[in-house]
């Protein structure tokens, strides 16, 4: 703990803080986890459907960007080299994961029979109830997509990061990017195809 | 002519509202046309709008986590520097002594004995690298040199200086709370001179009782001070942590970022930076905690057992009952 008089690195954009740690200033980076690691974490979750391995995950890509944080240009957002080094530790964990011929998936969500809920019988609980339903449904249906396939997805439906930053994170064009988008919302569909007919 | 398949690569686009005004009219012009493509485009936008947009909540702080991973990484790194630099300094003094040794010395001459200083101990030798280390902000370096030297040597003269300094590490620079509680736990039981004769005796009794109560939340309360980045951020602290010395720390920053530029190290700029600080707080308990600290100055520091009083009296009243006991137990202590 320090209780010196010193601007404090939270007044700082991301950006400046991810130079301060490429000249070595670790609260510059403990700030930068404090600030992502609840997208970091979330787009983890998305792309392993376990909260443990995405916590790991989350963890692991920390790392790794600290280790490799020469490898960031300022040119470039830190948050979209962040989430391309998390969307990277997120398929090697699945890789090796699926190699331990095991896989834990994370319950879905349900709420349990008899459980009291605040407002029950109200129009907003069964939206509620509806929408962690659906949720729990498509991050089950999220397995269906090859790795590029969730990553657009994920990274543009939750994280509503724009094509043309998906584009930098995967390293491919916007072209490409609408691709892979169409064809995994169109095979999520196929899925999912209770849920949005005959949806209000 | 532009066709259904370039068409659907701007259908998924189009359902997030991410494409040009120019793909926009291109793609309305061809749904116009196409009753598959509008098909598609309709069923597109209802699953997008269907599907929620929740984001999975992370109920752990990944700070400390991360940062004990770096430590233990840059650890290793320092040790290995360290190896490579002791290994390094040994075969140059090995080969001085060859070269030396052959250009003084005659064929007939006898090697004498060398003249051995008083040569530090081992744990007086890591006591001096991770002074170094420590200069260099190598901090886990610093403190596995002592670490492991203490554990071959704890009998060492400088034992007790050592477990000190190795706390220390643990507390204010490594932030890794639990095993500087362990550190002081150990100076304590086995190190009693060397933690009396310590200069630092009051600061090294404030940081165990601040360890040992911060225990009790498995440290939370402590890395949420550290995790605090602002007042409000303080203030949430405060409330959830009252009466304790995390508390008062907090209090401590929240004046801090409030005092004017001077006098804050004085007792009636500090005072008074309390007040600006409790004038600026929401939460009730964060209130009754400011004034609990204001009531310690004027008592303690200030010798105005009067203002004490009020101050006590008005926290006696606060709901938390945990503030209310700190201030009537005061109300009693002060009495003559």
């Amino acid at each position: 703990m320090t209780f010196e008089r010193k601007e404090s690195p939270s007044a700082w954009d991301d950006e400046a803080l991810a130079l301060a740690v490429q000249n070595g200033d670790r609260q510059a980076f403990e700030e930068l986890v404090h600030r992502h690691q609840g997208r970091v974490y979330a787009v983890a979750y998305r792309m392993t459907s376990n909260r443990e391995d995405a916590l790991d995950v989350a963890q692991e890509a920390f790392i790794k960007a600290f280790r490799k944080i020469h490898a960031w240009r300022p040119t470039g957002s830190f948050v979209t080299w962040m989430l391309k080094v998390t969307r990277n530790q997120a398929i090697d964990h699945m890789r090796r994961r699926s190699s331990r011929r095991f896989v834990r998936l994370d319950e879905p969500e349900h709420v349990q029979a008899g459980e009291q809920l605040e407002g029950t019988g109200s129009l907003d609980t069964e939206r509620n109830v509806r929408a962690r339903e659906i949720d729990a449904r498509v991050q089950k249906s999220l397995d269906v997509l090859s790795p590029t396939q969730r990553t657009v997805f994920v990274l543009r439906h939750y994280e509503g990061l724009p094509l043309a930053d998906i584009a930098q994170v995967l390293g491919c064009t916007v072209g490409s990017v609408k691709v892979h988008l169409f064809r995994a919302l169109k095979k999520l569909r196929n899925e999912l195809t209770d849920l949005y007919q005959g949806a209000e | 002519m532009w066709a259904c398949r370039s068409a659907r690569k701007l259908i998924a686009a189009a359902a997030y509202c991410d494409i040009t005004p120019r793909e926009r009219a291109r793609l309305d012009k061809h749904l116009e046309q196409c009753a598959e493509c509008r098909a598609e485009a309709q069923a597109t936008q209802e699953f997008v709008a269907v599907v929620p947009k929740t984001r999975p909540e992370l109920n752990h702080d990944l700070v400390p986590g991360v940062r004990a991973r770096l430590v233990e990484e840059a650890g290793r790194q320092g040790a290995r520097r360290w190896r490579f630099a002791v290994a390094g300094a040994v075969c140059a003094l090995a080969l001085f002594v060859v070269i030396y040794g052959a250009s003084t010395r005659g064929p007939q001459e006898k090697a004498t004995e060398p003249v051995l200083a008083t040569n530090p101990s081992p744990v007086q030798q890591a006591l001096g690298q991770a002074q170094q280390l420590t200069q260099e902000h190598e901090y886990a370096a610093a403190y596995l040199a002592l670490a492991n030297t203490l554990k071959t040597r704890p009998e060492d003269a400088a034992a007790g200086q050592a477990q000190v300094v190795l706390a220390d590490l643990l507390f204010s620079k490594l932030h890794l709370y639990k095993e500087a509680y362990k550190a002081y736990e150990a100076l304590l039981r086995l190190h009693p001179d060397a933690y009396e004769a310590s200069p630092d005796r009051a600061e090294l009794a404030s940081r165990y009782n601040l360890l040992r109560e911060a225990k009790s939340t498995d440290f939370e309360s402590l890395y949420a001070l550290d995790a605090a980045r602002d007042f409000t951020d303080l203030e949430h602290v405060v409330a959830r942590y009252p009466a304790t010395y995390v508390a008062s720390h907090a209090a401590d920053r929240m004046a801090l970022m409030v005092a004017a530029e001077s006098g804050f190290n004085q007792p009636e700029g500090y005072l008074t930076a309390l007040e600006q600080a409790r004038d600026e707080c929401t939460h009730p308990i964060a209130v009754a905690q400011l004034k609990w600290e204001m009531g310690l100055v004027c008592w303690k520091q200030l010798h105005e057992p009067g203002l004490a009083r009020d101050l006590f009296e008005q926290v006696k009243t606060s709901d938390n009952t945990a503030l209310a006991e700190l201030a009537s137990n005061a109300l009693l202590d002060m009495r003559p």
